[in-house]
């Protein structure tokens, strides 16, 4: 299980977290939806510590981080590591000894060429086979599905399903709302640093509605299409 | 066509401004003066210089190879995109000029005349490599299974590698053992280098490893691969200069406290690049090594403090 407590964080005079608390269970599947800026990924970077929030977090590691694997949006690489590299370096990282990537390259990535010229799609694939080859318990995979092909995210769907069954917990941010209903046991609404709605999968439609509300309104009538 | 070179011309003026720009800027990060710092990059340069010159009958042979390695270290790799074919082979040429100027001028001083020669094509030679070209191919690796400091800096590097290589068995040919062990020690320059630049927080934060643990292994990698880069030469070094074997076994324990000093500076200073105030240390460091009893566990203690965030959360 993984608890956050009344998690906040501030840039300067802005609050992006305004006091999150949250339960993740073993073997569920969590979305968390708000529109740009709402604070998912500062959420997110602020559990796996990657950025220094005020507030609790409790779970049965000792050191959190260390068992759990973290898909950031925009995955970062290093200038002339191949893909290959990559995945070592990941591996060696959590003293996983694997040498030979290729049956586990479901993606079917260029494992020899440099990743930096990899497209937005194979630059995800890479990163998320690479914190998968890591064995963690935890992950977080911040919007998994952006720039990625149609037959790519049936293959990610099937890959939340098989870490859900082997009772990982996974949290997932996405804009796309159905890839979230598909997978998800619960979905969080974030707005403006707060969690403002909890759903479970049969109240799904109404955070859909509730986010389409949030993020659209009256807007488009401002256009005054004729 | 007048005006297209007119604003190339503009362009290649603005970009200068903006290098003294962002230099300016990052000498407000160190809240001290632009001039100040000039003057501080050129004392310590100077200081640098002198103690080589000083202390090895190699530095002649030494200096127009770190001289070249310099233009091409500092060079900006994204002018190439920016810029038109023409505009950027200028940029390249101006740039490493200017770069390459204070090692040029302090061989005049020296009355060096080969050396700055040799410098001077290096530096014209290595304008006419383009910067930041993107290709995909691939320079293999002898450290494939380590990543990733000693694989990205031998692939911006492998040229000076291999140069250094030659000049090795070149300098043995001709029987100038100055110039065999400057390329050696020179192997172990280029290593320091590939430890200059912090890599993203990330590629920190995903190890499993106390700040301890983390540094240890940092350490102990690139002993295992600078040593890989260095085992064949040192062993024809050892081969051909029987009554100098001493000299490889000193270059090695130098090389290997200036590469763990450079790993704790690296880290004391992370996420950020090494500063200017902590280069300066971390020369004077190298220059007399009896104050690295001092530093190096001031770098340490200082690098568990910048890991202890990332890795112990």
């Amino acid at each position: 299980m993984l608890e956050i407590i009344d998690i906040k964080k501030s840039f300067g005079k802005k609050e992006v977290l305004k006091g999150i608390s949250l339960t993740f269970e073993k073997g569920n599947v969590y979305g968390i939806v708000g529109k740009n800026g709402a604070g998912k990924t500062t959420l997110f970077r602020g559990i796996a510590g990657l950025e220094t929030c005020h507030g609790k977090l409790n779970s049965e590691f000792d050191i959190l981080k260390n068992h759990l694997g973290f898909l950031p949006t925009n995955p970062i690489f290093m200038s002339k590591i191949t893909g290959w590299e990559y995945l070592k370096l990941f591996s060696l990282a959590r003293n996983v000894k694997e040498d030979d990537f290729e049956e586990q390259n479901i993606f079917e990535l260029p494992l020899s060429d440099y990743a930096e010229h990899y497209s937005t799609g194979m630059k995800k694939k890479l990163a998320l086979m690479a914190i998968l080859l890591q064995q963690n318990d935890i992950y977080i995979l911040d919007e998994p599905f952006n720039g990625v092909d149609i037959q790519s995210n049936l293959i990610i769907n099937d890959i939340i399903q098989k870490l859900k069954n082997l009772g990982k917990i996974v949290i997932i941010s996405s804009h796309i709302f159905s890839t979230l209903a598909d997978n998800c046991d619960q979905i969080h609404l974030l707005r403006e640093g707060i969690i403002v709605k909890s759903a479970e999968k049969a109240e799904f439609q109404s955070v859909e509605d509730e986010m389409i509300t949030d993020i659209i309104g009256d807007k488009t009538s401002n256009l005054r299409l004729k | 066509m007048e005006n297209l070179d007119m604003i190339n011309s503009s362009a290649i003026k603005y970009y200068f401004s903006l290098q003294l720009k962002r230099f300016s800027r990052k000498a407000a990060d160190y809240e001290i003066p632009t001039i100040v710092l000039v003057v501080l990059i050129l004392a310590a340069f100077i200081l640098a210089s002198v103690f080589l010159f000083y202390k090895s009958p190699m530095a002649k042979w030494i200096y127009p190879f770190a001289g070249a390695y310099a233009t091409q270290y500092f060079s900006d790799k994204q002018v190439q995109s920016i810029f038109t074919t023409k505009q950027s082979f200028i940029l390249n040429l101006v740039s490493k000029l200017l770069i390459a100027t204070p090692f040029m001028g302090f061989l005049i001083y020296k009355m060096e005349w080969l050396s700055l020669v040799i410098l001077f094509l290096l530096t014209i030679i290595m304008a006419f490599v383009p910067q930041g070209r993107n290709v995909n191919f691939k320079v293999p690796t002898p450290f494939r299974s380590r990543p990733f400091e000693f694989i990205i800096g031998f692939r911006r590097s492998y040229i000076f590698v291999l140069l250094a290589y030659f000049l090795i068995f070149k300098g043995i040919q001709v029987g100038n053992e100055n110039l065999a062990f400057a390329s050696f020690s020179f192997l172990f320059l280029l290593s320091m280098s590939y430890f200059f630049i912090p890599e993203n927080e990330y590629f920190v934060w995903i190890n499993s490893k106390t700040p301890h643990q983390f540094l240890m292994v940092k350490i102990k990698t690139a002993i295992i691969n600078v040593s890989v880069l260095t085992i064949l030469p040192s062993l024809v070094l050892l081969i051909f200069y029987t009554t100098l074997w001493y000299v490889v076994p000193i270059i090695y324990a130098v090389g290997y406290l200036y590469l763990i000093t450079i790993i704790l500076g690296k880290y004391a200073a992370f996420p950020n690049e090494i500063s200017i105030p902590q280069s300066i240390i971390i020369l004077i460091s190298m220059i007399c090594p009896p104050i690295m009893i001092f530093t190096l566990p001031s770098f340490y203690k200082r690098a568990i403090q910048k890991l202890n965030p990332i890795l112990a959360c």
